[in-house]
């Protein structure tokens, strides 16, 4: 968000979805740009991310993007939230259904391109939201 | 539980899943989101 005055703001929460294995890049130079802030109103930052749909990397210290935007963007959010996307085939163009539907093949994950498959754990989102209005 | 603020503000260009995401926080903090 370009021209965000984020010091005017009481809470700070941002999130961010992984697209081939990466954050935005504008997603660092935000928060490089902001750090003073978001340490100071104690931010909180989720991620979205479809390898968070295996039980095993569905927690902040166990979700290996989690672990690659700590140390890529030199901040540890107040709260930190890592949720499973969503893959929705139909909607994607040729090359991303593609490279999309490999990497799926390669993980174990859905591979029909028919379908559109929710990993969202809706529950942990209720959690993380009630700790962060806390 | 306490309301967070009035409203949250999200970037326009957010995906599909991560908004969904965000109004479902919204709606549990008991803010209006809006796209900027």
């Amino acid at each position: 968000m370009k021209d965000l005055d984020i010091n005017h703001y009481e809470n700070i929460l941002i999130g961010a979805s992984i697209r081939y294995g990466k954050h935005k890049p504008e997603l660092y130079s935000f928060i490089k740009e902001n750090l003073y802030f978001l340490t100071k109103a104690k931010a909180a930052f989720f991620s979205v991310n479809v390898v968070a749909r295996k039980p095993e990397k569905n927690k902040p210290e166990t979700n290996p993007y989690i672990q690659k935007f700590l140390t890529l963007s030199n901040w540890t959010p107040f709260h930190i939230g890592v949720f499973a996307g969503k893959i929705d085939y139909p909607k994607y163009r040729f090359i991303d259904r593609f490279m999309i539907r490999l990497i799926m093949w390669i993980t174990n994950g859905p591979t029909d391109t028919k379908n559109t498959y929710e990993f969202t754990n809706w529950d942990a989102v209720n959690e993380f939201a009630k700790k962060i209005s806390m | 539980m306490h309301p967070m603020k009035e409203y949250l503000i999200v970037d326009s260009t957010t995906d599909g899943q991560t908004l969904k995401i965000y109004e479902k926080i919204a709606g549990i903090l008991n803010s209006k989101l809006i796209q900027k």
